[in-house]
């Protein structure tokens, strides 16, 4: 072979590579593409309807009144376990305005952990299902989910304010997320 | 005069082997781009499909929950509605009309809890937590 004739040979050579180098870099970013195209359905308005569910259910099956009343945070975990059901997580927060005979109620139907009670009425706990009530001039009561839960960022939430029959108001925020 | 005639042979050989190559490398690509073209528009068509369907199915459970199929009472001559507290038969009777009305295969099943309901197979389902009487209950929407 002369010498331009392996002269052309080489070019081919490298324009082969390049062509085919191209190709490659096509096909991946194209491969790319499609898999950033693929998009789940977006389940929002659902999910916003199934914690709904969750709140409404409670508040007619008289959940909600035991928990006002009767201070029987059971109905907490009755909601987290309907939640995970449904594959999802829940976080609930309750703030009520501070009343001596409903939190002593509440205190007393909380299962484990260790009250203080200090002299400017701050009462404390951290049980071992996670909750912690700490009144100072309110209650809240955090319901955890459990710990298999991740946190995510795409959560829905909403808020509900709930009358007792003591005339007091439950401000009860839920925060929902898919496990 | 051979020789040459060989040489500008050879040549021509290779320019050809060069283009042939070249003209499979573009079918390739013009093959692939094509391919993922396609894919992603069919890829574009069944998400499209699948949320229509599913905001279908999820607009029918919801109708089931707040107004469908709910005890309803009449107070002070008017109507009040107790959303999430459902009628069982009602739920069943609800199956037709909105089928009818949403251009879809519906079944509806009311069960203890997710895990208790039947698989649909071929079916999106949404699952809505009810009230039957005082019982929380899980009602399953299926829809094809």
């Amino acid at each position: 072979m002369s010498i331009s004739g392996l002269d052309r040979c080489k070019k081919g050579l490298m324009s082969f590579e390049a062509v085919f180098s191209l190709a490659v870099l096509l096909i991946f970013v194209s491969s790319l593409a499609l898999i950033a195209n693929v998009k789940p359905i977006d389940t929002t308005v659902y999910e916003y309807q199934l914690l709904n569910d969750i709140l409404e259910v409670a508040e007619k099956n008289g959940g909600i009144e035991r928990l006002s009343s009767y201070g029987d945070v059971t109905v907490l975990d009755e909601m987290q376990s309907l939640a995970s059901e449904h594959g999802y997580c829940l976080n609930l927060e309750i703030t009520e305005n501070i009343d001596i005979n409903p939190l002593k109620d509440l205190i007393e139907s909380l299962e484990g952990g260790e009250f203080i009670a200090d002299n400017s009425e701050v009462w404390q706990n951290v049980s071992s299902s996670g909750r912690s009530l700490i009144p100072q001039d309110h209650i809240t009561i955090y319901s955890d989910p459990p710990d298999s839960c991740i946190e995510r960022s795409n959560k829905v939430s909403t808020t509900r304010t709930i009358p007792t029959y003591l005339g007091q108001v439950f401000v009860l925020k839920a925060e929902m997320w898919k496990q | 005069m051979e020789t040459k005639n060989t040489t500008q042979q050879k040549h021509k050989g290779q320019i050809m082997f060069d283009l042939a190559t070249a003209v499979v490398a573009i079918a390739l690509i013009l093959y692939f781009g094509l391919y993922i073209i396609t894919e992603i528009n069919n890829t574009n068509e069944r998400t499209l499909e699948e949320q229509i369907l599913f905001n279908r199915v999820v607009s029918a459970a919801d109708y089931l929950v707040k107004t469908g199929a709910v005890e309803t009472q009449q107070r002070f001559g008017k109507t009040a509605i107790y959303h999430h507290k459902i009628i069982e038969s009602e739920v069943y009777a609800k199956e037709t009309e909105l089928e009818t009305k949403l251009k879809l295969d519906l079944i509806f099943e009311i069960c203890d809890s997710v895990s208790d309901c039947s698989e649909k197979d071929g079916c999106l389902c949404v699952n809505r937590i009810v009230l039957l009487g005082d019982e929380v209950k899980n009602l399953q929407v299926c829809g094809k």
